[in-house]
C-alpha cells in the first residue's frame, strides 16, 4: 500500500519541479502576469486532473483519449508559451499574452483556465498511473487513503520546494533554452520512456514525410523504396541505434546552449563610464551565465544517467523472442488464456510448407483479447518481430508509428492486421493459422 | 541647519603596537574626498604602518579607520580583502610586478582579481602613463621608472576611491620620480581619487595639497600648502 503513496509522492513532486522553475524563472525576468497565469493554470490543471480521476466525471469523459494526446498537446503548450513570452524576454518589452494579461484579471482567470485544460491530459495522465498502479487497492475495496497520503507529502515537501527555490532565487540560474532543457532532463527522470520515445516522434514524422512524397507525387506504392532502402532507414530506430542517436541529438543541443551562452557579447552599457563599473557588470553577467551553464549540464548530466539506465535495462521496450505455435491438421491453433493474459504482447511463429508467418496475441487492458498477424498493410515485417511493446503501446519497429494496444484488434493503418478468433469455454483462444498465411502474403507483397 | 559631510577618511585614537614597540599613537586624522595628502617623516616614524592600517593590511591595537563611511574593525579579513579590491590602489616602492608576465599582462592581473580581465581597457590604462610602446614588454626589459608607471597604472585600473603610495618614487633618480609623480598628478587631477603618500623626501611630499608630520607615531604637523586642485577632463 506504500507503494501507492510513493508513486502519488512521486508524480505530486514533480508537478512541483516543474512548475516551480518555469513559475520562478517567469518571476526572475519581470513577467509578474506571465508567472501567476502559469501557476493558476497549472493549479486548475492539476485539482481538474484529480477530480477526473477521482470522480464518474473521469469514466464519461474520454479519458484515455486525453492521455494520448497528453504529451503532445502539453509540448505544442509549452511551445506555445515559448513562443509568447520569448520575444518579450526583457521586462520592459511587453507583448503577446502579457499584454492581454496586463492588468486584466478576468482575462488572467480565463486564460489560465484554459492552460489549465492544456495541462489537464498530463495531469490525467499521471493520476491515472497512480491508479492504475494502485488498482489492488480498488481490488481489496481499500481506501484511497495511501494515495492521498502521497498526494500530503507531495504538498508539504513542495511547499518547501517553494521557499528554497524562493529564497535562492532560482529563476536566475536558467535562460529560456537551459529552462526547456532541463524540463525534459526532469521529463525524462520521471519518465525513462521519454528518451525512447522521441524516437517515435522523429520516425513518424519520417514516415509520414515519405507517404506523403509518394501520394503527392503519385507514385505506386514502395517501388524506388526498396526493401535494401527501409532495412537502411530502419538501422537508424533500431532500439539502441536511436536512443544513442536521441541522445546524440539532445546533447548536441545542450553544448550548443552552452556555446551559445559561452559566446553571447556583453551588452555595451551605455551610461557606464568608468571601465572598473563596466567590468563588475558584466562580471555579474559571466558568474550568472555560468549558473545558467550549470542547468544544463546538471540537464546534461540527468539525461546521460536516464540514457544509460535505459539502454542497460532496455528500459520501456518489449520485444519478446517468438515461440512455435502448434496447429492441428486442419490448421487450427489453440492458446490458453492463462498463457497470454499477463498483458504483454506474446508473439507466436508458424511455418507451413516453406512459408512463416508469425502472429501476435495481446490482453487488452479492458480484459478482451486480439489475434493479430505481426505485421501490417504498410509496412514491410522485421525480425525477430515487426512490433514491439512500450508501455500501453505496440509500435512499429519499422517506421516507429506508435499504436495504443487497446486499439489492436481493429483493422487499418498501421494496426497489426487482426485475425478473427474464438474463445473456447473462456478458458482458450481457437483461430484457423493456416487460413491467414494468404493475408500475411497478400499484406507483404511488393513490400 | 546644513548637515557637514563626513570625511572620505576618518582616523580616531588609531594605535599599533608590534609587542613592545608602539609604532603608532592614537593618530586622528581626517581626509576629504579628492585630497593628496603626503604624509612625511623620518624613517621608524610609523608612516608604513599608518598605511598599512588604512590599507586594512594589519589590524590596529586600537582606534578605527573609517574609509568612505566604512568601519574596517567591523570587516572580517575577507570583506577587508574585498573592500580593499573595490575600493583601494596600492603602490609600492618596490613595484611586486609579476617577472613572467608582460607590463598589460600585469595590469590584467589585477583587472582579473578585480572582476574579468579586458586588454584593451589594460592597453588603454598603459598608454595614459606613457607606456603605450611598452605593453608586451617583462618587467626585466622595462627601467626602474617604467616599472613603477606599470605599478601605478596596475593600482589604478580598478577605478579605487583611495590610492595608497608608500615612497613611490624611493627607488628612483629625480628626472623619474618627476615624471611618476606628474603622472600621478594628472591622473588624480583626471579622476579625483583620494591620495595617501608616504614619502621621507620633502621635494615628494609638497607635489600633495597637505603635508602631515609624522614622528615616532604621532602627528606633529599638519599643514594645508596648497589650494585643492579642481577636477580635469580627460584628455586620450
Amino acid at each position: 500500500m506504500l507503494e501507492a503513496t510513493k508513486i502519488t509522492l512521486n508524480v505530486t513532486l514533480e508537478a512541483f519541479l516543474l512548475t516551480l522553475i518555469v513559475f520562478f524563472y517567469l518571476k526572475e525576468i519581470g513577467k509578474k502576469e506571465l508567472s501567476h497565469f502559469f501557476a493558476i493554470g497549472s493549479l486548475f490543471g492539476f485539482i481538474g486532473g484529480f477530480v477526473l480521476n477521482f470522480s464518474s466525471l473521469g469514466e464519461r469523459a474520454d479519458i484515455k483519449f486525453l492521455i494520448n494526446k497528453g504529451h503532445l498537446i502539453l509540448s505544442g503548450g509549452f511551445i506555445l508559451l515559448a513562443l509568447l513570452s520569448l520575444p518579450g524576454r526583457e521586462p520592459h518589452v511587453v507583448i503577446g499574452l502579457e499584454k492581454i494579461l496586463k492588468g486584466k484579471k478576468v482575462w488572467l482567470i480565463f486564460l489560465s483556465f484554459l492552460w489549465g485544460l492544456m495541462l489537464l491530459p498530463l495531469e490525467s495522465l499521471h493520476l491515472g498511473q497512480d491508479i492504475e498502479a494502485i488498482v489492488f487497492l480498488k481490488e481489496r475495496n481499500l481506501p484511497y487513503f495511501f494515495s492521498f497520503l502521497g498526494l500530503a507529502l507531495g504538498l508539504a515537501l513542495g511547499s518547501g520546494l517553494f521557499y528554497f527555490f524562493r529564497m535562492v532565487r532560482i529563476g536566475r540560474f536558467f535562460t529560456f533554452p537551459s529552462l526547456l532543457f532541463l524540463i525534459i532532463a526532469i521529463k525524462a527522470l520521471w519518465e525513462p520512456m521519454i528518451v525512447t520515445s522521441i524516437e517515435v516522434i522523429v520516425a513518424r514524422i519520417l514516415h509520414d514525410f515519405v507517404h506523403w512524397i509518394i501520394v503527392f507525387l503519385l507514385l505506386p506504392d514502395h517501388v524506388y523504396l526498396t526493401k535494401f532502402f527501409w532495412n537502411l532507414i530502419a538501422f537508424f530506430f533500431q532500439k539502441n541505434t536511436s536512443l544513442i542517436m536521441n541522445l546524440t541529438f539532445i546533447f548536441s543541443l545542450g553544448i550548443f546552449f552552452l556555446v551559445y551562452l559561452q559566446r553571447q557579447p556583453f551588452p555595451e552599457l551605455k551610461g557606464v563610464n568608468r571601465g572598473a563599473e563596466r567590468r563588475k557588470i558584466w562580471a555579474e553577467i559571466r558568474k550568472t551565465r555560468h549558473w545558467q551553464m550549470l542547468s544544463i549540464l546538471a540537464a546534461c548530466l540527468i539525461l546521460l544517467l536516464v540514457g544509460y539506465n535505459a539502454y542497460e535495462k532496455g528500459e520501456g521496450l518489449y520485444q519478446p523472442t517468438p515461440q512455435p505455435l502448434s496447429v492441428d491438421s486442419q490448421g487450427f491453433s489453440e492458446v490458453p488464456l492463462s498463457e497470454v493474459s499477463s498483458g504483454l504482447m506474446n508473439v507466436y511463429s508458424f511455418n507451413y510448407e516453406d512459408k512463416s508467418i508469425r502472429f501476435i496475441i495481446i490482453k487488452k487492458p479492458d480484459g478482451s483479447f486480439a489475434v493479430t498477424l505481426d505485421c501490417c498493410l504498410i509496412c514491410p515485417p522485421t525480425n525477430p518481430t515487426s512490433y514491439a511493446q512500450m508501455g500501453k503501446d505496440l509500435f512499429c519497429l519499422y517506421c516507429g508509428t506508435p499504436i495504443p494496444i487497446s486499439t489492436v484488434g481493429k483493422p487499418g493503418g498501421c494496426n497489426p492486421i487482426p485475425i478473427p478468433f474464438q474463445l473456447i469455454d473462456d478458458s482458450k483462444l481457437r483461430f484457423n493459422a493456416r487460413q491467414a498465411i494468404g493475408t500475411w502474403e497478400r499484406a507483404n507483397k511488393g513490400k | 541647519m546644513r548637515k557637514e559631510k563626513s570625511p572620505f577618511l576618518e582616523i580616531v585614537n588609531l594605535s599599533k603596537f608590534f609587542g613592545e614597540t608602539k609604532a603608532l599613537k592614537k593618530v586622528n586624522l581626517q581626509v576629504k574626498k579628492g585630497e593628496w595628502v603626503s604624509v612625511m617623516g623620518p624613517s621608524g616614524s610609523g608612516k608604513t604602518t599608518l598605511l598599512s592600517l588604512i590599507g586594512g593590511l594589519i589590524r590596529p591595537t586600537e582606534g578605527k579607520v573609517k574609509i568612505d563611511r566604512t568601519d574596517l574593525n567591523s570587516l572580517n579579513n575577507n570583506e577587508i580583502a574585498h573592500f580593499r579590491r573595490e575600493k583601494i590602489g596600492l603602490i609600492f616602492q618596490q613595484h611586486h610586478l609579476v617577472p613572467y608576465l608582460t607590463a598589460t599582462e600585469n595590469v590584467m592581473l589585477a583587472q582579473f582579481l578585480h572582476s574579468l580581465p579586458d586588454q584593451a581597457e589594460a592597453e588603454e590604462a598603459l598608454k595614459r602613463v606613457g607606456l603605450g610602446h611598452r605593453l608586451h614588454h617583462l618587467p626585466s626589459q622595462l627601467s626602474g621608472g617604467e616599472q613603477q608607471r606599470v605599478g601605478i597604472a596596475r593600482a589604478l585600473i580598478n577605478s579605487p576611491a583611495l590610492l595608497l603610495a608608500d615612497e613611490p618614487t624611493g627607488n628612483l633618480d629625480r628626472e623619474n620620480a618627476k615624471i611618476v609623480l606628474e603622472i600621478i598628478k594628472r591622473l588624480h587631477l583626471e579622476d579625483m581619487f583620494t591620495i595617501i603618500l608616504v614619502t621621507h623626501d620633502p621635494w615628494v611630499a609638497q607635489w600633495g595639497e597637505r603635508i602631515i608630520r609624522l614622528e615616532d607615531g604621532r602627528i606633529i604637523g599638519d599643514k594645508v600648502v596648497k589650494e585643492r586642485s579642481s577636477p580635469k577632463r580627460r584628455t586620450s
